[in-house]
């Protein structure tokens, strides 16, 4: 009788990886929510929301750069493709907070944010064209991103 | 209609910043990627803030700027870079509605340390996003 062990290493390197990643998207989590917090118990009308963008971007990215300036480095021959994906990346996510605030101050926020709560659906979609053959989107991940929409939409409505 | 217009394009503007930012993580660090997408966002911010908000920007306080320092410190060298994390470990599409889920933890947080009330919808809404959750990160790579 044999016992193949050959694959339990590489077994437990992908799940402590697992582990980790859910630590850090939870921890990620609480920061944006943290955040959301303060904002609604302390900032409603200090500043223009876009103005308050500007000043917390300001603030991150100066806080980022001092703490990581060491530990700053490229991969492979590719640096110059990288640094454009996150730039583009970068003026999307700010695009996204311009337009949901453009999209608060025009409608409802009981119909805007649920919409808003859809875009994990987007990015599965968006994954589903550009990262073929990098990564795989399930039923089950899509399943999950639903239940999780849905659950936000309960939150930010009622 | 053109609210609802807008907060489609708002949604998918998260959802494809987080898919470039996938692919920019075969080439690039997380730290360095994360200074850079900050770097481009902060630009793009005060660049319309200039164009459209001077005045407003000009009139700000103290306490403003240093309220929403506190804000740009959790949302970015700690969110940004955590959710970036995740994503290299994760994948976009494991990871996605695991940081989808802040505003439970808003919510959590108000109830613990604001004494905000937990009503029968905020616990419906929370056990859809546990298991949303729990079904997304358990699912095979």
């Amino acid at each position: 009788m044999t016992t193949d062990t050959s694959t339990a290493p590489a077994e437990g390197s992908s799940r402590r990886n697992t582990l980790t990643g859910v630590a850090f998207g939870l921890a990620a989590a609480i920061s944006y929510g943290s955040a959301q917090v303060i904002t609604r118990q302390s900032l409603g009308d200090l500043a223009p929301p876009l103005v308050g963008s500007a000043i917390a971007l300001f603030w991150g990215t100066l806080g980022f750069a001092l703490l990581s300036a060491r530990s700053l480095g490229g991969r492979g021959e590719h640096l110059w493709r990288g640094v454009a994906f996150f730039a583009t990346g970068g003026v999307f996510s700010a695009m996204g907070v311009l337009l949901m605030f453009f999209a608060l101050g025009r409608g409802q926020v009981v119909v805007i944010s649920p919409v808003l709560a859809t875009n994990p659906l987007f990015t599965l979609l968006f994954a589903a064209i550009l990262l073929r053959g990098v990564e795989r989107i399930t039923p089950r991940i899509l399943v999950g991103a639903l239940l999780v929409v849905s659950g936000v939409t309960v939150l930010s409505v009622f | 209609m053109i609210a609802i217009a807008l907060a489609v394009l708002a949604a998918s503007s998260w959802g494809l910043s987080a898919v470039l930012v996938r692919r920019g993580l075969r080439d690039l660090s997380t730290s360095a990627g994360t200074l850079i997408s900050l770097t481009s966002g902060f630009l793009f911010t005060t660049a319309l803030v200039v164009a459209l908000q001077l005045d407003a920007l000009l009139a700000v306080s103290l306490k403003a700027i240093l309220l929403f320092g506190v804000i740009g410190i959790l949302n970015f060298p700690i969110g940004r870079f955590f959710n970036y994390m995740a994503i290299g470990r994760l994948g976009v599409g494991r990871s996605t509605p695991l940081l989808a889920s802040s505003p439970l933890c808003a919510v959590l947080i108000a109830v613990f340390l604001t004494g905000e009330h937990l009503t029968l919808a905020t616990g419906a809404g929370i056990a859809l996003i546990l298991g949303g959750v729990l079904v997304t990160i358990t699912a095979p790579k």
